[in-house]
C-alpha cells in the first residue's frame, strides 16, 4: 500500500521541495567528504543526482529543476565557491535538459536516463572548463569523462530505481 | 515484496549505451590521437629580434654568433638544450633540457631566449 503525503496544496509542494533540497545538499556534502579518489580528477559519483531523478519521476520536471538549481547555489555558496557554481550549473542544467528530453520519449528506463545524465553532466562541465581556460585541448579528457559518466550514471540510476521501488509514499 | 517496476532495463537503454561507447571510442581515436602528436616549435630570440624557428622533432645543432657572444643550441629527441655558451655565469647551460612550453632557457649575458611554442604545456591552464 502506498500512502499519499500530498494533498496538492502549494504549501505541500514547497515543503516537499525543501526536504528534497536538504537531502540533495546532504548528498553533495557526503560526496565531497568521500571523494572516490581515483588517479583521475573530476570523476565523482553524483549521488545528488538520485534526488533529481526521483523528483523527475515522483514530482515533475519543474520541481526537479528547482531542486537541482537551489542545491547547486546553496552548496556553491557554502562550500565550493564561484567556480564551483559555474561548473555545477553548466553540468547540472545540461544533464537536466537531456534527462527531461529522454524521459519525454518514454523509451528509456531510469537507468538509461541516469546514464545519459551522467555523461552530459561531464560534457557540460568540460565545455565550461574549455571556455574558462580558453584551451580546447582539455577535450583530450572527453573519452575518459564519457566512460566514467556512463558508469557512475548507471550506478546512480540503479540506486534511484531501487529507492523508488521501495518508497511507500506517493507524492 | 512485489517486483520493482523501475528496475528494468529497456532496449533503448542498451542502444544508448552502445551509441555512447561508440562515440567515446571514436573520440579517443580521431580527436585525441592527432592532438597528442602535436609537435612543438623551438623559437630562439636574440635580443629583441627573432633568430629562428626550428622543429622540435628534428635533431639539430644551431650556432648563434653575434659579436663577442657564441652559443650553441642542440635539439635532440624532442628536447632542447644549450650546449655551449661563452658567457660568464653559464646559467643557461645549467638550466638543462626543456621539452614543453612551461619552461624556457635564457642566457642573459648573450641576450638569448629559447622557448617552445605550439606544444601542449605540462599544465593546460590553472583555474581557481
Amino acid at each position: 500500500m502506498q500512502s499519499r503525503i500530498n494533498n496538492g496544496s502549494k504549501a505541500n509542494y514547497v515543503a516537499i521541495t525543501a526536504v528534497m533540497v536538504a537531502l540533495a545538499m546532504m548528498f553533495s556534502y557526503v560526496e565531497a567528504m568521500f571523494p572516490i579518489a581515483i588517479a583521475i580528477p573530476g570523476i565523482k559519483l553524483g549521488i545528488a543526482n538520485i534526488v533529481v531523478l526521483i523528483a523527475l519521476y515522483l514530482l515533475n520536471a519543474k520541481y526537479a529543476l528547482l531542486i537541482n538549481v537551489i542545491r547547486i547555489f546553496l552548496v556553491g555558496f557554502l562550500f565550493t565557491g564561484t567556480f564551483g557554481i559555474i561548473y555545477s550549473l553548466a553540468g547540472g542544467l545540461l544533464s537536466y535538459a537531456v534527462m527531461v528530453l529522454l524521459k519525454k520519449t518514454n523509451w528509456f528506463s531510469i537507468i538509461g536516463i541516469s546514464m545519459a545524465g551522467g555523461v552530459f553532466h561531464n560534457l557540460g562541465q568540460l565545455i565550461t572548463a574549455g571556455l574558462i581556460v580558453e584551451n580546447m585541448n582539455i577535450f583530450l579528457y572527453f573519452p575518459i569523462l564519457l566512460f566514467s559518466g556512463m558508469i557512475t550514471g548507471v550506478l546512480m540510476g540503479i540506486v534511484a530505481s531501487i529507492v523508488m521501488g521501495r518508497l511507500k509514499i506517493q507524492i | 515484496m512485489n517486483k520493482n517496476k523501475y528496475l528494468k532495463v529497456k532496449k533503448a537503454d542498451i542502444v544508448l549505451a552502445i551509441l555512447l561507447v561508440i562515440v567515446g571510442l571514436a573520440c579517443s581515436f580521431f580527436v585525441v590521437k592527432p592532438l597528442q602528436k602535436q609537435t612543438g616549435t623551438v623559437v630562439i630570440y636574440q635580443g629583441e629580434k627573432l633568430f629562428g624557428k626550428y622543429n622540435l622533432n628534428e635533431d639539430k645543432s644551431i650556432d648563434i654568433k653575434k659579436g663577442q657572444s657564441v652559443n650553441k643550441v642542440s635539439i635532440k629527441d624532442g628536447k632542447v638544450q644549450m650546449q655551449y655558451s661563452n658567457c660568464k655565469n653559464q646559467d643557461c647551460i645549467h638550466q638543462g633540457k626543456i621539452s614543453d612550453g612551461s619552461k624556457s632557457i635564457v642566457c642573459l649575458p648573450n641576450k638569448i631566449v629559447i622557448k617552445i611554442e605550439g606544444k601542449k604545456d605540462k599544465f593546460d591552464a590553472v583555474s581557481n
